[in-house]
């Protein structure tokens, strides 16, 4: 079975381009807007990696990652944070997080962690 | 008269007159033996009459000088007359000097023949000693009184029909006086105030009346005025010892007021200075503070101590300060409530002071700060169709690829590249932004440097291409302690410019290795190099070394990328340079601290 990303930012354009490429790898995407979109997702079943943009409008990226990493159920679920702003000390890495990718962002690279950190994770499991 | 009464009342007279005066008389004959003596002469003489009679003055009291005189009296028959003069008495010399106002006048017989002499003396001493001491104090006050520095003068007070002082004579006056006010005794002397300074009693003090209060009461005042007729400043003291006259004592103290007008003057630069002025001395205490300083902690509700005003670390910038020799200063940022100054922080070391000039930056900071979220947003948006852009150019090589023409996949190519390019145009843009508003925050993280420089090598030849390889070789084990982001785009940035400035070559070459605790990063091209006079220059803002057209390749962008890495090395307390000879490449470096 196909490992199922949900994939969160709140530029439609990123969002449509980002699932384009995730499923023409062979993955399945599903997709939010928000950072509640992204928690409302989570009460019904459980992705295999999310792509997290860091800033969003109400909850954050950031607050996202943490809700998730504080969660027993969700904790090994694999967060590749996406930023434009990753030097700025404002956006500074997020402990939680498993990987950080600064937009724009290079395909080859985004599939490779995408790949990387869902090998990782099934080892861990 | 006493010719006409008889012979023998005369001679009684006489004797009555000779006995009771206080005039020591005597009388001897032509040989100076006494004949007759009155009581006063005996007394005087320390003799009784009997013992004095018949005796030779000169046996009695041996002076050659005298015996001439009497000699000379006898001899030529003229009468001498002293006033004081000075006897020492040869066999009680312990009486000391004496003084004697004495006569001596020849008795001559009815055919002018001397006969005997008629001695008459008073004794001064008393009076003489008396004279001379007053002479000599009197003589004392006068030098004391004339060599004064301070001017004298005395007067006698000029009263109206209804006791108004209405004017003024001088009396006396000192040599001071007339070197102080170019008056001279002779010309001011019984001459009237009003005669002698005309104009003095038209300026705003009445001389006249307040020395007429003097000499009214004898009360003493002292005060200090400006004299108008010789555009002078005096101190002057007046008291009165005698109703109706008035002495003063004055100095010229114009130098003084003048200096004291002219520091008031320089005080007042500090002291009203919109700005922040203050002084400190070696220990970081404030020793000055000006009224604007206290205005700015009264707005900030901070109350009145100065120290608030100053960085916490004063005591450090004042160690390193007085390191430096003459004049040197620093500028520090502090805030105070919610205002941002800068502090200028200078060490003056001949006067061995700490001054420190506060100027107000609070609007600039402002700016900045809109500045700064104005860049901050203004990336982030550039960023996020940039994001789109790249990704959807990426998706659609992909999509065709194989089969696209190679035209197409050109192109596509050169959309990528523009694309990157104007990702790295914005970053440098935000970054330098940061440098100058003081804002490149470095964190300090323990990185292994051999793992940073693999991943960033691998990052930069994927965009690079094949064209040259990142080759990697000297290896250290080494851990540093800095930012892994800034650290990376330092090192990319070095990277991309060796890639750029070397088209002919086909590898570059990174090595790193430890010395004296730290870690020293080198990347080395095989390019065009760079030329001595050139190489200075390269860190500053804005320099581009444009080698020519044909050069300026993939990866040209504002020529901030070496002047942001210089920062961002500079942050972490590392060092970066370079060394290059001209057709042979280049070799950049950069130190950074190693964290264990």
């Amino acid at each position: 079975m196909n490992k199922k990303i949900l994939i969160v930012d709140d530029d439609e354009a990123i969002l449509e381009v980002l699932s384009a490429i995730t499923e023409m790898a062979d993955y399945t995407v599903q997709t939010a807007t928000s950072g509640e979109g992204a928690l409302a997702i989570f009460k019904n079943e459980l992705p295999d990696l999310i792509v997290l943009d860091m800033l969003l409008p109400g909850i954050s990226g950031k607050q996202v990652c943490e809700i998730l990493k504080k969660d027993l159920k969700t904790k090994k679920i694999p967060v590749v944070m996406i930023s434009a702003n990753l030097k700025d000390e404002d956006f500074r890495r997020e402990p939680w997080a498993e990987e950080f990718l600064e937009k724009p962002l290079d395909m080859d690279k985004y599939l490779k962690v995408i790949a990387r950190e869902l090998a990782r994770a099934e080892v861990t499991a | 008269m006493l010719k006409r009464k008889s012979g023998i009342t005369e001679r009684k007279i006489l004797a009555l007159l000779m006995e009771n005066t206080e005039t020591q008389l005597a009388y001897l004959d032509k040989d100076f033996n006494f004949i007759k003596v009155n009581s006063a002469y005996a007394k005087g003489s320390g003799h009784k009459k009997t013992e004095l009679i018949g005796k030779n003055h000169f046996d009695l009291f041996p002076d050659k000088e005298n015996q001439k005189i009497f000699e000379k009296v006898r001899d030529t028959g003229k009468a001498v007359k002293f006033l004081a003069k000075p006897f020492v008495f040869p066999l009680e010399p312990e009486r000391g000097t004496t003084y004697w106002d004495w006569s001596l006048t020849p008795i001559k017989d009815d055919e002018k023949k001397v006969i005997g002499l008629a001695f008459s003396l008073t004794e001064v001493t008393n009076y003489k000693r008396t004279e001379e001491s007053l002479r000599r104090s009197e003589r004392k006050y006068y030098m004391l009184f004339d060599s004064m520095v301070d001017g004298f003068a005395y007067h006698k007070m000029i009263y109206d029909e209804q006791g108004k002082s209405i004017d003024y004579v001088y009396l006396e006056i000192n040599a001071a006086f007339e070197k102080i006010t170019g008056k001279k005794r002779k010309t001011i002397l019984g001459k009237r105030m009003t005669e002698v300074w005309p104009n003095a009693t038209k300026v705003d003090f009445d001389w006249i009346g307040e020395y007429g209060e003097v000499a009214k009461t004898g009360k003493r005042i002292k005060f200090e005025r400006y004299f108008e007729p010789l555009n002078k400043w005096f101190t002057i003291t007046a008291y009165s010892t005698k109703k109706g006259y008035f002495a003063t004592t004055f100095r010229d103290i114009t130098s003084r007021i003048n200096t004291v007008k002219k520091l008031k003057h320089l005080a007042s630069f500090p002291r009203f200075n919109p700005e922040a002025v203050l002084e400190v001395d070696y220990t970081g205490l404030v020793t000055y503070a000006n009224a604007a300083v206290y205005k700015i902690l009264k707005e900030a509700w901070l109350g009145k101590n100065a120290q608030i005003f100053l960085p916490s670390n004063i005591g450090e910038i004042i160690k390193t300060l007085r390191k430096r020799k003459g004049v040197s200063s620093v500028i520090q940022e502090v805030k105070v409530g919610d205002k941002y100054f800068d502090l200028k922080i200078y060490h003056l070391a001949k006067m061995g002071i700490i001054r420190i000039y506060g100027h107000d930056i609070t609007n600039r900071k402002k700016i900045e700060q809109q500045k700064d979220e104005f860049f901050s947003i203004a990336s982030h948006e550039l960023k996020t169709p940039l994001t789109s852009i790249k990704a959807f150019l990426q998706l659609i090589r992909k999509i065709c690829k194989g089969e696209c023409n190679p035209q197409m996949g050109h192109y596509h190519e050169r959309v990528g590249v523009q694309i990157d390019k104007l990702t790295h145009l914005i970053n440098d843009l935000l970054d330098v932004s940061k440098i100058q508003g003081g804002k490149l925050i470095i964190t300090k993280e323990k990185i292994k440097i051999d793992k940073l420089i693999e991943e960033v090598a691998g990052d930069v030849q994927m965009t690079v291409g094949s064209g040259h390889k990142i080759i990697f070789e000297k290896k250290t084990e080494a851990t540093i302690l800095g930012d892994p982001y800034r650290i990376g785009q330092v090192l990319a940035n070095l990277l991309v410019n060796a890639v750029e400035y070397s088209p002919e070559a086909d590898r570059v070459e990174i090595s790193a290795k430890r010395k004296d605790g730290m870690v020293i990063i080198s990347v080395r091209d095989f390019g065009v190099g760079i030329e001595k006079e050139k190489q200075k220059q390269l860190f500053e803002r804005f320099y581009q070394i444009k080698p020519g057209r044909d050069y300026l390749g993939k990866f040209s962008s504002l020529g901030l990328g070496l002047f942001i890495s210089a920062q961002i090395v500079r942050n972490h307390g590392g060092k970066i340079g370079l060394k290059s000879k001209v057709g042979k490449g280049s070799t950049f470096y950069f130190s950074l601290p190693e964290g264990n």
